[in-house]
Order: C-alpha cells, then sequence, then structure tokens
C-alpha cells in the first residue's frame, strides 16, 4: 500500500469519526438544554399567568367586597338612577366590567348599569343564595349571563342596610374576554420561547375540568374536552399544589409535547382562588423542528468540514507522497544508471533534505562515472593504437616471412637442382673411370695412370655421395622422403645392422661391438633401410674419428628409461665432441673444424638426414654429453609392442 | 488528486455556501406569495373582486388572493390566526384585534354604513323611545354603541332606555310582539322591518365613522411588503372610480364573484357612502379632525367604550392602528401627475 493511500485510509474515517462524534455530543447535549429551557421557560410562564390571573381576581373580589361595605348602595337618601351611575362611573373607572346589577332582597333585579332585564327574579342564582349567607362570592366556572348573552365571571356580596339587615346583592359581571386579555399577552421572561405563537397551548381549566380559557380552541371554552382530562387524571395534577412554593415541577414529556401545569394555590390575598388549573403545553415537534433546522445545519456544516477535510487530506498526502514516489522513481532511475536527470523536490521537509542529499550523491557518482569513462576511453583509445601498430608488424613479419620462405624454397629448389644437375654427369663418368680401372678395355693403365684416375675415382664417389646426401636433405626438408615402415624385431634388426655394419668396417682395425639388451619380443614400426641408413651414417662418422689401430665402436640397444622407446647408442674411442659443438652438429654442412676430421670424408650432412630419419620415425637423436670419452650419439625409437604387425607405407 | 481540482471543488462549496445565502435574501423579493386578503360578504368589499377581475391588482404589480367568507366570524377568526394577510373587516373589530395583541394596521376605509344601519321601532323619532326598551345586537358591542351614540344626538344616555339583547334577526319578531320598543337593525334586514310598518328613527349616516368598514392588515405584511400594500389600496381606489363610470359592467362582476343578486349589490352600495382616495386622506385618516368621520377619532370612541365596559383591557394607540402612508402617498403620486 502507497504512502498516500495509508495517510487516506487512516485520515479520512478518523476526520469522518471525529466530526461524526462531535456533532453527535453537541446536538445531544443541544437538544437536552433547549428541552429544559423551554420547560424551565414554560414553568415560570404559568407561575407567572397564574400569578396575574390571581391577582385580577383579588382586585374583583376587592372592588365587590367594597361595593358591598360602602354606604351608596344601602343609603335610602340616593335614587336608584344616583346609584346607577356612580356604578356605571365606576364601571368606567375600574373598565373591567360589562355590567353590575343590582338586586333587592326578594332577588328581582332593579338596577343595571346596561340597563338589562330589570325586573327579573334570579333569587335562586347561586351567586345569590351564597350573598344572602353574608358571603362575597365569585363563581368558579364562567356563567352565561341572560341580560347580557356573554359568559361572565359573576362576583356577588349583599348589601345590608344601616342596622345590618339584609337589602340585597350587588352583582358585577367580569367578562371572560378580561382573563383572555392575561393570557393574550403572556410574557416569556427569558424570551426563550415565543409564547405568542401557536406553538403553546394554554388551557385553563376549572377544577371539575370544565375549560375556562383555551388559546388554540376558541369552542372548547366552558365545555369539558375528554383530552385535558385524560391529562388531568393520567399526571394527577393537583390543585393545591402550593404556587408561591414554585411548586411546578410537573414537567412532563407527553408523548409530542412538552407539558407543564401550575394551579392557582391559596390565590392572591383575599382571593383564596377558585382552583383553576393551567395547562402548557408546547408541541415538540414545533420545538425541535428548530432544534432540527440547527441539526440539519449542522449536519451541513459537518458535511462541508469533512469535504474541506478530505480535499486537505488528499492534498497532504500528495504533499507527502508525490515528492516521496518521485525520490524513489529518481532512485530507480538511478538504479538503472541514468546519472543525468535532476532531481527536484521543492519542500522544505525532511524529504525535501533527504532529496537534496540524494541528488548530491548522484552528481558524485556522475562525476566518478564520468572521470571513469574518459579512462577507459582513453585506454582503449591506446589499446587501438598498439593493436594497429603490433598488426602492421605482423604484416611487416608475414611478409618478411613470405619472402623468407619464398627464398627458401628458391634455396632448396637451386639445391636440388644443383643436386640433380650434379649427378647427371657424375654417373657416367664413374661408370667410365669404373671400365678404367677394370682395365680390360682400355688396356692397362700404368701405376701412375691407375693412380690418378683412382683418385679422380674416388672423388667422383666422393662427389656423388655429397650429392645424394645434399639430395636426401632435401627431400627430409620438403617431405617428399619414402619410409616403409613395418614392424620389425628389435633382434632381428639389430643383426641385420651388425652384419652391414661389420661389412662397413671389414679392413679397418676397428672393434666393433654390439650390445643388445632389449627384449627379445620388443618390436619397432620403423624403415629398416633408413635405419641401417642412420646407423651406417653413425658408424661411418665414428670411424672417421676413432684412432686408427685402436678404434673401438660401441652399439648398444636398450629399453629407454621411460619404457616408451628403445634407446640405441653409438659410442665410440674418438676425441669426442665439445659440449658446445653438440647441439651444432645436426645443422647442415656442419662439422667440426678439426685437423682430423677434415682429413676423413664427410659431406656434413649425414647427422642431418640421421635426425630427419629419426624424428620421421617419432624418436629423438641427441649427443650424450656425459660420454666422454669418445662421441656418443644415442636416439629413440617408439616402441610399437602389441602394435599389428604388418606393413605401413608411410610418407613423410 | 490534481490540485486544479481541489481548488475547483473548494471555490465550488464555497460558491455554492454565498448562492444559498444570496437565494434566501433575493426570495423575499422574487418569490413573493400572494396576499391573502379575506373578504366578508358586504357588498363594498367587492370592489376587491372589479379590481381583481380588471386586472387592476395585475397592472399594479401586486399579486393577491381574494378569499369570499360567508360567515363574519370565521374571516375575523382566519385573520387573527395569521391565515389572513389582510381582511375588509367593520372598524371596530380591527380595534379588537390590534388591542388583543394582533398588530394591525388600517390602510383604507373603504365606507361608512349610511342606511345599512338604523334604528327602527315604533313612533315617530328617537326620543320617543326615552324609558322604553330598545334591543340591540349584544349588550356592549358596536351595535350598542351605534345606538348610544344615537340616543346621545338626541340627549338621550344610557340610564334612559332600557337595553335588551337581541340578535339583528329577531329584532322585527321582538318589535310586532312588543317586547321591545325600538331596535338597531342593518341590511338586509331593514327592508323587512320597513315592510312591517316599522319606522327609521335614526341611521348610520347621523353618526357617521362609527360603522365604517376598513381594510386591515398584519403589521409585518405592511412592514414588509409597503409596495405591494400601496398597490392594493391604489387597485382599491381604481376599482372605486371604476365603479363609477361601469356601474352596469362592475355589479355584474361582483355578483358573478359573490353569488348575491345584481339587486342586492346594488342595493347594497346604495346603503353605504364608497370613499376614495380623496375622502380618506381628508376625513378618514385625517388625525385633527375631531369628529367621527375621522377613524382617529371614531376609533378613540369605539376604544374608550369597549375599554369602560371590560371588552377590551386596553387602549389601543389609534396612530398605530391607522396607517394613512399609503394614502397620503397615493395622493401625492396622483397629484404629481
Amino acid at each position: 500500500m502507497k504512502i498516500r493511500s495509508k495517510l487516506i485510509v487512516i485520515l479520512i474515517p478518523l476526520v469522518f469519526l471525529s466530526i461524526f462524534l462531535i456533532s453527535y455530543i453537541g446536538v445531544v447535549n443541544f437538544t437536552r438544554s433547549i428541552q429544559s429551557e423551554i420547560i424551565n421557560e414554560l414553568k415560570l410562564v404559568a407561575i407567572n399567568l397564574m400569578d396575574k390571573l390571581s391577582r385580577q381576581m383579588f382586585e374583583r373580589t376587592a372592588d365587590i367586597t367594597f361595593l358591598s361595605n360602602n354606604n351608596i348602595l344601602s343609603n335610602p337618601n340616593i335614587t336608584l338612577s344616583e346609584k346607577m351611575n356612580y356604578l356605571r362611573s365606576m364601571e368606567r373607572a375600574v373598565k373591567a366590567y360589562s355590567s353590575i346589577s343590582i338586586y333587592n332582597k326578594s332577588g328581582f333585579k332593579i338596577g343595571d348599569t346596561r340597563n338589562v332585564l330589570i325586573g327579573d327574579n334570579d333569587y335562586q342564582q347561586k351567586f345569590f343564595q351564597e350573598a344572602i349567607k353574608g358571603k362575597t362570592y365569585y363563581s368558579p366556572i364562567p356563567t352565561l349571563t341572560k341580560s347580557l348573552n356573554q359568559y361572565v365571571i359573576q362576583f356577588s356580596a349583599p348589601i345590608y342596610g344601616k342596622n345590618k339587615e339584609f337589602q340585597g346583592v350587588v352583582v358585577a359581571n367580569y367578562p371572560i374576554n378580561k382573563i383572555n386579555d392575561i393570557f393574550n399577552k403572556i410574557i416569556s421572561p427569558r424570551n426563550q420561547i415565543d409564547v405568542n405563537s401557536n406553538l403553546i397551548k394554554l388551557d385553563l381549566i376549572s377544577n371539575n375540568g370544565t375549560i375556562i380559557y383555551s388559546n388554540y380552541d376558541r369552542k372548547s371554552i366552558l365545555h369539558t374536552k375528554p383530552e385535558i382530562q385524560q391529562l388531568v387524571s393520567k399526571h394527577m395534577i393537583q390543585s393545591d399544589l402550593n404556587l408561591i412554593n414554585n411548586n411546578v415541577d410537573n414537567s412532563i414529556l407527553n408523548g409530542t409535547e412538552l407539558f407543564v401545569s401550575a394551579s392557582q394555590g391559596d390565590g392572591y390575598l383575599d382571593y383564596k382562588g377558585s382552583g383553576w388549573i393551567l395547562i402548557l403545553r408546547e408541541n415538540t415537534g414545533a420545538v425541535f423542528s428548530d432544534v432540527q433546522n440547527i441539526v440539519n445545519q449542522s449536519i451541513f456544516a459537518s458535511t462541508i468540514i469533512i469535504i474541506i477535510s478530505i480535499i486537505i487530506i488528499l492534498l497532504i498526502a500528495r504533499n507527502i507522497s508525490t515528492p516521496i514516489s518521485k525520490l524513489m522513481k529518481k532512485v530507480i532511475e538511478l538504479g538503472k544508471g541514468d546519472y543525468y536527470s535532476k532531481i527536484e523536490i521543492n519542500s522544505s521537509d525532511e524529504i525535501g533534505e533527504l532529496a537534496r542529499q540524494f541528488d548530491l550523491m548522484r552528481q558524485e557518482l556522475n562525476k566518478v562515472n564520468s572521470n571513469l569513462n574518459k579512462l577507459v576511453e582513453e585506454r582503449t583509445s591506446e589499446l587501438k593504437n598498439a593493436n594497429e601498430v603490433l598488426k602492421s608488424k605482423e604484416d611487416n613479419l608475414r611478409k618478411l616471412n613470405k619472402e623468407l620462405i619464398n627464398a627458401d624454397l628458391a634455396k632448396e629448389e637451386f639445391m636440388s637442382m644443383v643436386s640433380h644437375e650434379l649427378k647427371t654427369p657424375l654417373v657416367p663418368a664413374r661408370g667410365y673411370l669404373e671400365i678404367m680401372l677394370r682395365q680390360k678395355k682400355t688396356g692397362i693403365l700404368n701405376d701412375k695412370q691407375k693412380k690418378f684416375v683412382d683418385v679422380i675415382y674416388r672423388n667422383i664417389l666422393k662427389l656423388e655421395y655429397l650429392v645424394n646426401d645434399v639430395l636426401e636433405v632435401y627431400k627430409l626438408d620438403i617431405g617428399k622422403l619414402r619410409f616403409s615402415k613395418k614392424l620389425e624385431n628389435i633382434n632381428d634388426l639389430m643383426k641385420s645392422i651388425e652384419t652391414e655394419s661389420r661389412i662397413l668396417i671389414m679392413d679397418k682395425k676397428i672393434d666393433l661391438t654390439f650390445k643388445v639388451l632389449t627384449d627379445k619380443n620388443d618390436y619397432i614400426l620403423c624403415d629398416i633401410k633408413r635405419i641401417e641408413q642412420v646407423f651406417s651414417n653413425l658408424i661411418k662418422n665414428s670411424m672417421d674419428f676413432v684412432p686408427l689401430d685402436l678404434g673401438k665402436i660401441i652399439i648398444t640397444v636398450d629399453r629407454h628409461e621411460d619404457g616408451k622407446s628403445i634407446k640405441f647408442s653409438v659410442y665410440d674411442n674418438g676425441p669426442g665432441i665439445p659440449a658446445e659443438e653438440a647441439d651444432n652438429l645436426f645443422q647442415k654442412f656442419y662439422q667440426i673444424d678439426t685437423s682430423e676430421t677434415r682429413k676423413h670424408s664427410g659431406t656434413g650432412l649425414g647427422l642431418v638426414i640421421c635426425k630427419g630419419i629419426i624424428e620421421a620415425h617419432g624418436g629423438k637423436i641427441w649427443i650424450d654429453k656425459e660420454y666422454t670419452t669418445g662421441a656418443s650419439f644415442v636416439f629413440t625409437i617408439p616402441l610399437a609392442n602389441g602394435n599389428e604387425k604388418g606393413g605401413l607405407d608411410i610418407t613423410l | 488528486m490534481d490540485i486544479k481540482l481541489c481548488y475547483f471543488f473548494i471555490s465550488a462549496i464555497v460558491i455554492l455556501l454565498f448562492c444559498n445565502h444570496i437565494n434566501i435574501a433575493n426570495s423575499q423579493n422574487v418569490n413573493k406569495p400572494p396576499l391573502k386578503i379575506g373578504l366578508t360578504v358586504w357588498v363594498p368589499n367587492f370592489l376587491a373582486f372589479v379590481a381583481q377581475d380588471k386586472g387592476f391588482f395585475k397592472k399594479n404589480g401586486v399579486d393577491v388572493n381574494l378569499t369570499l367568507i360567508q360567515s363574519y366570524n370565521d374571516a375575523v377568526n382566519s385573520y387573527s390566526n395569521g391565515d389572513l394577510n389582510g381582511v375588509f373587516i367593520v372598524y371596530s373589530d380591527a380595534i379588537i384585534q390590534h388591542s388583543s395583541g394582533i398588530d394591525t394596521k388600517v390602510v383604507y376605509n373603504v365606507d361608512s354604513s349610511y342606511k345599512a344601519d338604523a334604528i327602527l321601532g315604533n313612533g315617530n323619532n328617537l326620543t320617543d323611545v326615552k324609558g322604553k326598551k330598545i334591543g340591540v345586537d349584544g349588550i356592549n358591542s358596536l351595535s350598542h354603541f351605534f345606538v348610544l351614540k344615537s340616543l346621545e344626538r338626541v340627549g338621550l344616555g344610557e340610564g334612559d332606555v332600557q337595553f335588551v339583547n337581541v340578535p339583528v334577526q329577531n329584532i322585527t319578531s321582538e318589535l310586532q310582539g312588543g317586547k321591545i320598543f325600538a331596535g338597531h337593525v342593518y341590511s338586509p334586514f331593514i327592508t323587512d322591518a320597513l315592510k312591517k310598518g316599522f319606522k327609521i328613527l335614526s341611521t348610520g349616516a347621523s353618526v357617521p365613522g362609527i360603522i365604517t368598514n376598513v381594510l386591515a392588515f398584519h403589521s409585518d405584511a405592511v412592514g414588509q411588503r409597503p409596495q405591494d400594500i400601496q398597490n392594493i389600496v391604489k387597485s382599491m381606489d381604481e376599482a372605486k372610480k371604476d365603479y363609477e363610470i361601469n356601474k352596469d359592467q362592475d355589479i355584474s362582476i361582483m355578483s358573478k364573484m359573490s353569488g348575491l343578486s345584481k339587486a342586492d349589490i346594488l342595493e347594497g352600495i346604495g346603503n353605504v357612502k364608497l370613499y376614495d382616495l380623496g375622502y380618506n386622506n381628508q376625513f378618514s385618516m385625517n388625525n385633527h379632525l375631531n369628529q367621527t368621520t375621522s377613524l382617529y377619532k371614531s376609533g378613540s370612541e369605539i376604544a374608550k367604550f369597549y375599554a369602560e365596559r371590560g371588552v377590551i383591557s386596553e387602549y389601543p394607540n389609534i396612530s398605530e392602528l391607522v396607517d394613512p402612508v399609503f394614502v397620503n402617498a397615493l395622493l401625492k403620486l396622483n397629484n404629481t401627475r
């Protein structure tokens, strides 16, 4: 998971959760406080209203008591008309009554400020009956007066004469719209609730459940309402709750309504209360629609905050992750060998610092890399130059080699041609000389002639040898010398050679010894003629150097130390060969410059031919330098034991 | 996320929020609901139908929703409940509404009862009722006040007659039964009483401005939409003027809209005195005039009467109730043209 994704996955739920929690707690607390505020407010309103009502009722009680007690209405000297005018003027001053009536002791209405229904008898009416008893009376339930056709609260009091005799009753009709007016002007002490709106349902009920006033259902006035009855019985509103003691904590959340009631309690001063109860209800739906609005607003605000937070988180995540991604990309590029693209991250934080340091590193690497490249380039060009020089040198050498080879070939050709051309005249010359020496056809030669011819003959022979040797060497060099190799038993071979060798030294006083130490079953693959030639050459060579009388030649044949070849040795008791000359002896026309040698014949090619033959058999030839009492030539031929017998005709 | 996209989102939210506020601010001007006006079954009120039918309201750029309400009390209740923005109402009831806490503005005096209210009875003139019983439609009501004001003009007081509470429709029968000597009767019951041989002892014309009909609005409607109110007043004045020119046509409109016969319309209008802007300015809304043709004067007297008899608890401030601004402004406009 990328850093950005991690940040987003962690931060967004975190922000969501915290905003949700804050909003939730806020809304819950707000709702609760609103609720309790409203209840408290409703309580205060209820108490205030009831207090106001009680004071109003007290004033009316005071009015009727005053009318009962003063002497005007009972004074026989004052006419009824004057009494009525007095009452009218009082009405105007008090501004509270629809009318004030005077009844005589029999219950007949004798006077009325409105001059309505004079003469009617209300003796049986409760207000009259109560007044007769000497009490100040007020009706606890408004009554419909016949005279006014209005609902009024009747305040009645007896009128007594001078001698305290009962004269009649005074009745003041207090219209219920005056009560309405009290409730019309509800004052919200803390302005927390809109008491004049239709949200508050206000019911003033009497103790028997009759609705005296209702601000929302005027038609219910002076009727009972099951809804209100239920409310009263359900919550057992006590009519004797003490208003002064502020004992109106009947705030009950009744379903969807907040509900508060207040009773009249003890009334106010002389007014002892009519047992009325005030019920205030506020529809929670209406109240909480405001709350709902606020909740909606807070949800809206929260949503915006969340959106802004998400954007900020995305920005932060981007701010954090982009440089890292960029850096990572650059690192990957660097890993692939791109040292040139600059790492540019404009950030002042750790990542920015990291990027800067990394860029410094990149620059260093770049420097080192370019230095290395330069160095490699230099070396490469140097090598290239050297190579070119070598190549040209090699070309020269090749050219030179070619020239040399050509020269060599020319030389060989020359040699062969010369040998051949030399040999050709020699054969007839020798033949003729042999004829002369036989002295048959040419006649007898004198001694001198014979001696001279003999010299010529011997020199011709020598020349022929020389030419033959030269031809052989030439053939060896060009690989045209033919070998007819066969498996030969060493013993048989050596017997043959011994026979040949002894013929070679027949008249010479040379002790020739053969020591064949090999196994009788040892074979070698060889051209017997050529091996004989080798021995012939070596023996001839020894014969040339051994002392004339005490010459000694020893030929030994034995297994070589390596066990894989046969070692053939030819020793003599001649003067020996100086160590420094030993290697040169196998070169063409090389002879040790001694008087002894010159004395003897030799082409200087014998050893060269031997070497060629031996090497053509896979062996080696050398001079045994440890042998100091004479010369010792040693050569080896590979053992061919176990190889199939039969002839091989090999051309080297 | 592209940074430009982020900026776009943020600015979109900000703009949305601002738009929201602007909409709320503008909505009051742009999406005004029509002003709801209640009409009671009182013929002069039907001039409003003429104003509507002839497009005076529309011409003056005011959207009005007229509702004819058969029961007068229902109309008053609808007004006090706030279901109506305005109502054609008897002035005394406007005073009661206002003093009972429903802030009201009387913006136009439509008419006054001349022959629509009368005291009928036996005898030849009003002084004959002294010491007799007189029927009124409600003790301490406007009817009561009208009779008292009429009696006052002939030097009689409350103590000189006996009052009997008789609903207006029963006056004739009570007169016939001899239970009362005279009574307050108003249109359309006058015709019946006259037919029965009772005589008119006094009419509304004797106490002008006592029984008078006004156009009243809730104060908040007047405060929020003064131009609309002014245009309504203007339209009403135009309807009155139109009626003078196209009487038959307008009677047809009023008959059609109200369901009353043309004869009833004609009679209804004939019983009153229709007022125009000029009258309103000169009399009805003249604060300095010390006669009941001034709403200020009649209002004070009605209020005093109601207060003394416990009908209302507080004297209303008549200067707050009567709002001559629109009448004056329109008159000024008319004069400058």
